[in-house]
């Protein structure tokens, strides 16, 4: 794709790509149904990686596994009549205001979390006093706040090192650098996004440069 | 690039192209061609809509190309439709006993050959649904063929799911559907 | 001297220092979706169009939205300009006028007039790192707006995932509600929907060809047995497939392999169907399964090294794998009894297939190894037939679920169910085409 857009695009855009609207088209929202949890039987993921070499076991918070959320059964909207002409940017307009989390719908990155955290388990070795080990927590929430991964990388197995300098308050000095990169430069520039954003951290144990590592435990 | 095989126009070369900048990230020009956008319907393509002219072949409200007298035919001359159960392709005995009366019809009229056309409910997959229609076309061929018809009065043919004789989505609907007709060959 | 020497030292000790300290590791991220500024696009039109304008600005912005993968920054809440002055000869955007908002993306944009027409140009900026990421130019003409919104929305996409957004693609499939099952194309919300057959005998298995100006599909359209056809855009009549094929044996579907010039086709010959691969025209050949049980649902691993196949040889049918040469067969599915249609995600990563729990139908996700086996859509009625999105971010499925099958679309994460097709007979076997202009 690269090597495609670099040698440089030749668009030509003809009327004929315009799709004209049908009268045809029609977009509604399912209904949204109460859940039906129980049916799927569990899923089996394997442990994606061996345990990183040196890594510290943090006190995870409870996570709040698939549990799907009791939604009162709400009418579906009837189909729009095909009799008026209808815009595409109205369809999308609708299907982007009804397009809410549909219950009925498995949430498999949810189930494949599940045996995520328990594969995690037990992987650190390191000790660390109390005082950094409560750091190393408070500064994962605060840089995945800003971390933003689109559906669809989790695919691959991504694990991404990134060593940042802080000063005392936290700061970012200087630029952090990527010291293992994921093999998806795409990736790697959310997680560098994510630092970005997180100046300024919360104050570190004592200044300096900090390694760390991000790596998406879900499936999808 | 397919918009410019779509193309045929003067400005077409690839001279008429502007080029890569490629030193701050990158940079896709799109170069114009001179004779520009067409009237929509053209055979842009990318653009361009799939379509077939309609074909009016007089088949009316065919079976897959079929004419709907081979099936009446079959039914004047008693030949009776097979069941079979859900996701089974072996005969059931209400379907040998069907078979044995067909049987004794067919012994009676050497000069016709006829198709043995499998169908599914519409459950599952309806690519396997073709083959399972296959395999219960195969099933009663095969049993007729025992019975002593010579192979060269019989084919067949699987329409899947795809062919319903009766519309529904209960039990009572799909019990009807899997089945195997017999339709006369002109 | 020793102050040299402690320099030294300390120069030396430090990255071993750093090395030392335990890593903040973080596993999971905040949100799926990034947030994005899309400025008013500057009107350098010969005859300015302001409605033009923020037509272009709203229509990047639904396509964005309906990705899955943007949400928009309140233009109230700009820091920044709101608009886009010039592309050039201005001075570059204060990125943290964008990033204090939150804003991961910043998108400049100018119309212009051409002597040919209406010109389209635009920037990507990723805000945060304050680093330009794309700059590119639509030509079209002014009726063009939508598309043209569309394809920098893919294009926005694209540049912060590596995969183009989906929002200009297409859905092929097949539909009743004209009497006869028939192909149909959409665009990828339901818009636009048209047909693609008129032959009225029953048409089957759409599957695009890589580029997206051909669609395989199965048909009775001759009479006799199903064999395969071509559609082409712009052409009125279909071609034919496998002409050196002998087609008194039924051909129930065909798929091209990802290079576009091989189909593995399933074709049944003394009753039992099993899988080939030849060029277009029927020449080289090869058949890759040869079971007296039933081998049908070929698809192609992204690479086109590898195939999955649906075998009932256990007696049931599963899904397994083979070498794209027939060899290496395994067994993938083994929950269950009853596992068909698989499709390969456009990364290789996991197989989609349909699944029967009791009595229902629906949609399962595995990896190639079958490790993990996940569902993706559940409900008591059948969900059928899927289908990857070319950015491999969304699944289309036919589903029964409100009575009569329609085609729907749904994030792999489970999230965005969205019913495409509705109060129009039956509606099944959805095939996502390709982006377009992309291979």
């Amino acid at each position: 794709m690269l090597l495609h857009t670099a040698l440089g695009l030749v668009f030509f855009w003809s009327p004929s790509l315009s799709r004209s609207p049908s009268p045809l088209a029609g977009a509604v929202m399912v209904e949204l149904v109460a859940a039906a949890p129980g049916s799927a039987p569990a899923a089996r993921p394997a442990p994606r990686r061996a345990p990183p070499r040196k890594t510290v076991v943090l006190p995870k918070e409870p996570k709040a596994l698939a549990k799907p959320k009791p939604r009162p059964a709400r009418k579906a909207k009837p189909a729009p009549k095909p009799t008026q002409q209808k815009s595409l940017d109205d369809v999308m307009r609708e299907l982007q205001r009804k397009a809410g989390p549909a219950d009925e719908v498995a949430r498999p990155q949810q189930v494949a979390r599940a045996g995520a955290v328990a594969g995690s388990a037990g992987s650190g070795t390191a000790r660390v006093d109390p005082a950094t080990a409560g750091w190393l927590r408070r500064a994962r929430i605060h840089v995945r706040r800003g971390w933003v991964l689109a559906p669809g990388f989790r695919t691959q197995e991504l694990e991404a090192h990134v060593k940042v300098r802080l000063d005392a308050q936290g700061n970012i000095v200087g630029k952090p650098r990527i010291t293992q990169r994921s093999g998806n430069p795409w990736y790697d520039d959310s997680v560098m996004r994510a630092i970005e954003k997180a100046s300024p951290l919360p104050a570190p144990p004592e200044a300096g440069e900090w390694p760390f590592i991000f790596r998406p435990e879900d499936l999808l | 690039m397919m918009f410019q095989n779509a193309r045929r126009g003067p400005g077409m070369g690839l001279g008429s192209g502007l080029t890569v900048l490629a030193v701050l990230g990158l940079l896709a020009l799109a170069c114009s061609s001179d004779d520009g956008p067409e009237a929509a319907g053209g055979s842009g393509s990318g653009g361009g809509t799939f379509g077939e002219s309609i074909v009016d072949d007089g088949m009316g409200d065919s079976i897959a190309g079929r004419s709907p007298e081979g099936t009446a035919e079959a039914r004047r001359l008693g030949l009776r439709t097979v069941y079979f159960d859900y996701d089974q392709s072996s005969l059931r005995q209400d379907g040998r006993d069907t078979l044995r009366h067909n049987y004794n019809v067919l012994r009676q009229r050497t000069d016709v050959r006829v198709e043995m056309q499998g169908n599914c409910d519409e459950r599952g997959s309806s690519e396997y649904n073709f083959a399972l229609g296959e395999s219960r076309a195969q099933a009663v061929r095969n049993y007729l063929v025992q019975l002593g018809v010579p192979p060269s009065q019989l084919t067949t043919v699987s329409f899947g799911e795809e062919n319903p004789s009766v519309s529904g989505h209960g039990e009572s609907a799909w019990a009807k559907n899997r089945r195997v007709d017999f339709a006369v060959l002109p | 001297m020793r102050r040299l020497l402690l320099g030294l030292l300390l120069f030396s000790a430090a990255p071993a220092w750093a090395a030392d300290r335990p890593a903040v590791v973080v596993t999971d991220p905040n949100a799926r979706t990034f947030k994005a500024a899309l400025q008013r696009f500057a009107d350098h039109q010969a005859v300015p169009d302001p409605k033009r304008v923020t037509a272009l600005r709203e229509g990047i912005g639904r396509a964005l939205v309906f990705s899955g993968v943007f949400e928009l920054i309140d233009p109230r809440a700009y820091l920044g300009p709101g608009g886009t002055v010039a592309l050039d000869g201005v001075p570059p955007p204060v990125c943290s006028d964008w990033s204090q908002i939150g804003s991961d993306a910043l998108v400049e944009g100018m119309l212009v007039t051409e002597p040919r027409g209406m010109v389209v140009e635009f920037r990507i900026w990723d805000a945060v790192r304050c680093k330009r990421l794309k700059r590119k130019r639509y030509f079209g003409s002014p009726t063009d707006v939508g598309v043209i919104s569309r394809r920098i929305a893919d294009d926005i996409v694209e540049a912060f995932t590596g995969r183009p957004g989906m929002s200009s693609t297409e859905i092929a499939f097949i539909s009743d509600r004209k009497g006869h099952k028939e192909v149909f194309v959409m665009n990828v919300d339901g818009s636009a929907l048209r047909a693609a057959t008129s032959n009225r005998s029953i048409n089957a298995f759409p599957a695009w060809a890589p580029g997206g100006n051909e669609i395989v599909y199965t048909s009775y359209r001759h009479g006799g047995q199903p064999t395969l056809f071509l559609l082409t855009r712009g052409r009125r009549q279909p071609g034919r497939l496998l002409s050196k094929v002998d087609d008194t044996a039924p051909i129930y579907r065909g798929v091209f392999n990802p290079s576009g010039n091989r189909l593995a086709f399933v074709r049944s010959v003394n009753g039992a169907p099993d899988i080939f691969t030849s060029r277009r025209d029927g020449r080289s050949l090869s058949r890759l399964t040869s079971h007296r049980a039933i081998d049908i649902s070929p698809a192609w691993s992204p690479d086109g090294k590898r195939m999955a196949f649906v075998s009932d040889r256990s007696g049931a049918p599963q899904v397994y794998m083979m070498d794209s040469d027939g060899e290496n067969v395994r067994r993938l599915t083994f929950n269950g009894s009853y596992n068909t249609s698989p499709a390969w995600s456009p990364d290789g990563a996991w197989i989609a297939y349909e699944s029967r729990v009791g009595g229902q139908f629906d949609i399962w996700l595995i990896d190639p190894e079958g490790r993990s086996n996940v569902p993706l859509v559940t409900h008591p009625r059948s969900d059928e037939s899927p289908s990857w999105a070319p950015d491999g971010r969304w699944i289309a499925f036919a589903s029964t679920r409100r009575g009569r099958a329609d085609i729907y679309t749904v994030g792999i994460d489970g999230n965005n169910l969205r019913q495409l097709t509705s109060g129009g007979g039956n509606n099944t076997s959805p095939a996502w085409g390709p982006q377009p202009g992309r291979r």
